[in-house]
């Protein structure tokens, strides 16, 4: 049987043969989990968030107030509550770090001459891959000790790549982004800080840690642009599936914050010196299934 | 019509060994709570005076390995190996260059030391010879951990340290193997970690929750230890995502 090779890419989707394998244009949809793994590491020292008092005697509520005054206080860190703007900046050089396992799926594009299978040649095909994770529905990672939460919310990436394939199993190379979302809330630490009164007991503004609802401040990573070469063994099993596992490898990236609160100490006053002060490399590996469609044809 | 099978690895032999090489990127998480604060109650009518916050801090640092094993798998049916591996993780710096790793928003401070850990799973082979592998890996740890008197919790507090400390983790593998020329195999795989193993920090029995709170100052004179910061006990667990070949060494015939 002879076989035309098809040099130009052609949107009509090829039909399974008997002898080969799929050819031309296939559209393969893909499924699995992706577990990201953000690697957050420092380039210059980051100030901690202050409130400055006055007397700078802070102390930790024990009681309510009704039993305040018979009970005893207990002081706390001066660093957090200095008497003049004076901010204690934790070192360079410190790792800090989140997982977060969610859903994705996707669409991958890939272009195959005929090939043959079983077969010993090997084959390159050109393969796009455009996929959407899904939002995590479970309890979100903690960033620096607990002072931030990490809320990734539902986004999408794409990327290109070759892949070297033979006998249905292949070694894909290649590259490309994902358009990051996610919200960094105020967590436990904060909302420790904004507990906090002054003797003698006055009415002492702590939005600067919290707000007045005593919900916690979010800021926003919208759309995020966050780079990767990636690497994905697969292999197709049985006639219609294809299993894989991806590993991307990321770029690190000065992450950007939007709606960041006013006035506050979310970002120790400064979320720009925040910002440049941290570099972001979001690596994930992915292990699913996909399918070809040619083949429920 | 389904296609003819050719397996390119043609198996009669009952046990294979093979040696791996493993390049991975790893985040190691401390599941620990600390104190953050004496909590408060509105109630005037709470007897005790202290309702201690203990938060999970869980603090976590990016790590990379290489890994060497040995990797035994039998065949128990056309399709099914069933595998055993025992092998060794080593830290290196392969993107940055310092061997003790700072964490926990300055506060704690790693030294890890070669990692050897054990595994055993099922894989199944497909008709191409690739592999899709599950399977169990549990791997110990004996690392030197200290905390810092300049972080952002504890600040003040004097440095601690324990050396030695061993760190016992059980994570899930998934790998995909294709053969990528004779007795060569080059897989991906991922690695999720689960808090299960408990490791006892040195802890100082008769401490009031406000001597070690997160927040507050260090009162002069306490004997204090490690485990009154982060915890009596804490679990440490491993994601990865990782890398590697396999060669085939041995085949030993039924």
């Amino acid at each position: 049987m002879n076989h035309i090779t098809r040099r130009t890419i052609s949107l009509t989707l090829a039909l399974t043969s008997t002898l080969s394998h799929c050819s031309g244009l296939q559209f393969r949809p893909r499924i699995g989990i992706d577990s990201g793994l953000l690697n957050i590491t420092q380039e210059t020292t980051q100030n901690l968030p202050i409130l400055v008092l006055e007397t700078n005697q802070a102390v930790f509520k024990a009681t309510s107030d009704v039993e305040n005054a018979t009970l005893g206080f207990v002081d706390a860190n001066a660093i957090y509550f200095p008497n003049s703007p004076n901010y204690t900046a934790v070192g360079k050089d410190n790792l800090d770090a989140a997982t977060h396992t969610l859903l994705f799926g996707g669409v991958q594009i890939r272009y195959l001459n005929d090939i043959h299978v079983p077969s010993r040649s090997v084959s390159f095909a050109p393969i796009i891959n455009a996929y959407g994770i899904m939002e995590d529905i479970r309890s979100n990672p903690n960033i620096a000790s607990d002072f931030y939460t990490l809320i990734p919310k539902p986004h999408y990436g794409g990327d290109m790549g070759i892949a070297i394939i033979r006998n249905g199993d292949s070694i894909t190379l290649g590259g490309g982004a994902k358009v990051y979302k996610a919200e960094l809330a105020t967590s436990s630490v904060f909302a420790a800080l904004a507990e906090v009164t002054t003797e003698p007991v006055t009415n002492l503004d702590t939005s600067a840690f919290r707000g007045d609802d005593k919900t916690p401040y979010t800021a926003q990573i919208d759309d995020l642009v966050m780079p990767y070469a990636y690497l994905e063994a697969s292999t197709e099993v049985g006639d219609l599936l294809s299993v894989f596992v991806n590993l991307k490898y990321g770029i690190p990236v000065t992450p950007k914050f939007t709606e960041v609160p006013v006035d506050t100490q979310m970002f120790a006053g400064d979320h720009i010196a925040y910002e440049n002060s941290v570099k972001w490399q979001l690596s994930s590996v992915s292990f699913g299934v996909s399918t070809n469609l040619d083949g429920l044809i | 019509m389904i296609a003819s099978i050719i397996l390119l690895n043609s198996c009669t032999q009952a046990i294979t060994i093979s040696a791996d090489i493993t390049s991975s990127m790893s985040i190691m998480t401390m599941s620990s709570k600390s104190i953050i604060k004496p909590g408060f109650s509105e109630s005037p009518t709470v007897v005790s005076q202290y309702v201690p916050l203990i938060e999970h801090t869980d603090p976590s640092y990016y790590l990379e390995t290489i890994g060497l094993s040995v990797h035994g798998a039998y065949t128990y049916s056309e399709n099914i190996l069933m595998f055993g591996e025992v092998g060794a993780k080593q830290p290196v710096g392969l993107t940055y260059n310092h061997d003790t790793y700072l964490f926990g928003h300055g506060g704690l401070l790693m030294a890890p030391n070669t990692m050897p850990f054990i595994g055993f799973g099922a894989a199944y082979v497909t008709q191409s010879g690739a592999k899709i592998e599950s399977g169990i890996e549990f791997t110990r740890a004996n690392s030197d951990l200290s905390s810092k008197s300049d972080g952002a919790l504890f600040h003040g507090y004097p440095e601690l340290s324990q050396t030695n400390l061993g760190m016992n983790m059980l994570s899930l593998n998934l790998r995909t193997g294709v053969p990528i020329a004779d007795k060569f195999l080059f897989y991906c795989g991922m690695q999720m970690g689960f808090d299960i193993f408990e490791t006892n920090l040195p802890f100082e029995d008769g401490l009031r929750s406000d001597q070690r709170s997160a927040l507050q100052e260090y009162t002069a004179g306490t004997s204090i230890a490690l485990g009154n910061l982060y915890g009596r006990s804490v679990k440490f667990s491993v994601d990865s995502l990782f890398l590697g070949v396999r060669f085939d060494i041995t085949n030993i015939y039924e």
